[in-house]
């Protein structure tokens, strides 16, 4: 587009101080960022022992990590061993416990670990196995967590209601499309209208799984939330 | 910070400012406008060269018209962006001027706040302050004085020391040196002890500057 | 320009009003997520009640934020007027009033605060304060086309700039009964 007047003759770099003043502002914030990062790694590194035997020398770095929102798991380091073994995986613990009730009103409580570990932990460098083991070190703390499979697929259950034989059967249903309706569970498990109807209603009272009122065949599909990190 | 409450002035240059600024602002609505709408009619041009070629082009009048008219367009929207520019240098020139009157305010004001503090600050005046401030000075020194005179008892050491060494010159008939400074020579040490001086070379070699060294004495420093 | 969306974006579910309370919540809320994230990225400041975004140029539709053919699910009216009361009531639109248009809204996907305070930055760099500006040269003028405000509607800058009156950093100027300026200092 051409520009008139005084733009026309060339770029005026002075008016792109604003926004280059901000640019630059967030580039140092970001730098400084994670020069500090780097620092704090090294100190971690450089203090290990300590903070490996003294309880309250690592609460105090614990705390100061969160004040300055650095999450002490990207700070983790599984083959170098930072401080002790054991809270690395408590830190993943307490990750799992804070994803699982930020998405207990979109998934019902009821959490696939693939969406753990592509949406939180990949990032981290931290595999299938270490939320696995995470999670078995969670079995002790009584508050209802419990790994249980579908079809080969692992789902960690957060609240304390356990899953029906019946709302399994539904969402091994749904792990093949991503939604159940009553007609497929008619010709799969051979179930009446009332009882499909009835379960379905109780896993949607329950937020196990969303409603879908626009299917061009009519009748409503139920759709499981753990399906969502499938879609492109 | 004080701006609570006060609300910005708006002048009847600000006024002014607006109206060029308003008027710049149509320019550019125009030009934009204008640059549009060749922007339109050269597509429609090239469409009519891609039906027709060569010289049915030349000939066909509807082309020649919309060229003729784009050039027309173009020779307006450059004036028109001269215009701009022309307006531009005028906003730039009044707000220049602005300054510059600031700056005189300035001046002035700064002017007047000098002569108003001189005609405080006449010379008289100062002269005047000046010797009273000395005067004061020397009745304070006579009072000095006057006050260690008066005290029974305390007579200057000085004065004192003066009228010994009177005495003593007239009893004693000593040399004219200095008061004093006699008895500071008496303190010293002798000098017989005193090998010959060697001048000292600081490249000596330990040994021979050892042996000098008890008999060196203060007098080298 | 490709647009990115969140994958749910595409989960069919997204469209129809959940019954269970809290997935409604939740739902509402990603459908404010989106709607802020697409404007944008499309650099929109009012977009129609009916979610559908031209392209200001050509014309072309970019995007109809509440339909999504691929998938062949769109939210109906009501829901679509239960997510714009859901955005009103969290300050993140405003109805405009003007009566242009009243069909469109206007997206805060930058608080009207870190709006007025960017084009007091921009003042601040480019020496502009304590001068007349017009409302057009702010946002229209070829000098700016690298600011993040250039293009703003002037519906929407008005509102920037009434904040910037309230902290009594600016003041507005008229003509013939219009707001056409602003000083700011």
């Amino acid at each position: 587009m051409k520009k008139f007047g005084v733009a026309a003759f060339g770029e005026s770099g002075q008016y792109d101080l604003a926004s280059n003043k901000l640019g630059s502002q967030n580039n140092e914030l970001n730098e400084q960022l994670s020069i500090f990062q780097v620092k704090l790694v090294e100190f971690a590194r450089q203090h290990n022992k300590e903070l490996r035997d003294v309880p309250r020398f690592r609460a105090k770095f614990m705390r100061m990590c969160s004040a300055i929102g650095i999450d002490p798991l990207s700070i983790f380091d599984k083959n170098s061993h930072l401080f002790h073994i054991d809270d690395f995986y408590y830190q993943i613990c307490v990750k799992i416990i804070e994803i699982c009730r930020n998405t207990k009103d979109v998934n019902g409580g009821v959490i696939s670990l693939e969406e753990l570990h592509v949406n939180y932990f990949k990032n981290m460098n931290i595999e299938m196995e270490d939320i696995e083991k995470a999670i078995i070190m969670l079995g002790p703390l009584d508050g209802g967590f419990e790994l249980f499979t579908i079809r080969q697929k692992k789902f960690l259950r957060s609240v304390p209601n356990e899953l029906t034989d019946d709302q399994t059967k539904i969402l091994e249903i749904c792990s093949i499309m991503g939604y159940a309706s009553i007609t497929l569970l008619r010709a799969n498990l051979n179930w009446k209208r009332v009882r499909s109807q009835s379960v379905l209603d109780g896993m949607v009272a329950s937020g196990l799984i969303w409603v879908d009122s626009q299917s061009l065949e009519g009748e409503v599909l139920y759709w499981d939330p753990s399906w969502i990190i499938n879609l492109s | 910070m004080g701006q609570q409450g006060s609300r910005i002035k708006v002048t009847e240059s600000d006024k002014a400012m607006l109206q060029l600024k308003m008027a710049k602002d149509e320019l550019h609505r125009y030009s934009r406008r204008t640059e549009n709408l060749i922007g339109v009619e050269r597509a429609e041009l090239r469409t009519l060269c891609i039906k027709l070629k060569g010289k049915q082009l030349k000939q066909d009048n509807r082309a020649r018209l919309l060229l003729k008219r784009i050039h027309y367009q173009e020779r307006l929207l450059e004036q028109c962006s001269d215009q701009i520019i022309n307006l531009e240098t005028m906003v730039q020139s009044i707000e220049f001027k602005l300054i510059e009157k600031k700056f005189i305010d300035g001046l002035q004001k700064g002017n007047q706040l000098l002569k108003k503090l001189n005609v405080e600050l006449n010379l008289e005046k100062v002269e005047s302050i000046m010797d009273t401030a000395a005067e004061q000075i020397e009745i304070q020194r006579e009072i000095d004085d006057a006050l260690s005179n008066a005290v029974v008892g305390s007579t200057i050491n000085d004065e004192v020391d003066r009228e010994l060494e009177q005495l003593d010159r007239e009893v004693n008939g000593t040399k004219e040196t200095a008061p004093g400074v006699q008895d500071r020579l008496d303190q010293l040490p002798s000098t017989k002890e005193l090998g010959e001086l060697k001048a000292s070379e600081p490249e000596k070699e330990n040994g021979e500057s050892q042996k000098e060294t008890p008999k060196e004495e203060p007098l080298l420093a | 320009m490709t647009l990115e969306t969140p994958q749910i974006y595409k989960f069919p579910p997204l469209y129809t009003p959940q019954t269970n309370k809290l997935i409604r919540k939740q739902q509402l809320q990603t459908w404010e997520s989106i709607i802020l994230q697409t404007c944008a990225q499309l650099s929109k400041w009012c977009i129609n009640k009916n979610g559908k975004i031209y392209d200001q140029s050509t014309g072309e539709l970019l995007i109809s934020i509440f339909e999504n053919p691929e998938i062949q699910r769109a939210c109906s009216l009501e829901f679509q007027q239960e997510i714009w009361a859901y955005m009103l009531q969290n300050e993140t639109a405003l109805q405009l009033k003007e009566s242009e248009d009243s069909n469109m809204i206007a997206i805060f996907w930058e608080s009207l605060d870190s709006w007025s305070s960017t084009i007091l930055e921009w003042c601040e760099t480019s020496g502009k304060l304590n001068q007349v500006i017009t409302i057009y040269e702010i946002c229209e003028s070829d000098e700016n086309t690298n600011c993040k405000f250039y293009g703003m509607p002037s519906s929407f800058c008005l509102l920037v700039l009434h904040r910037l009156v309230d902290r009594n950093r600016a003041t507005l100027l008229k003509d013939q009964g219009k707001i056409v300026g602003v000083k700011i200092v």
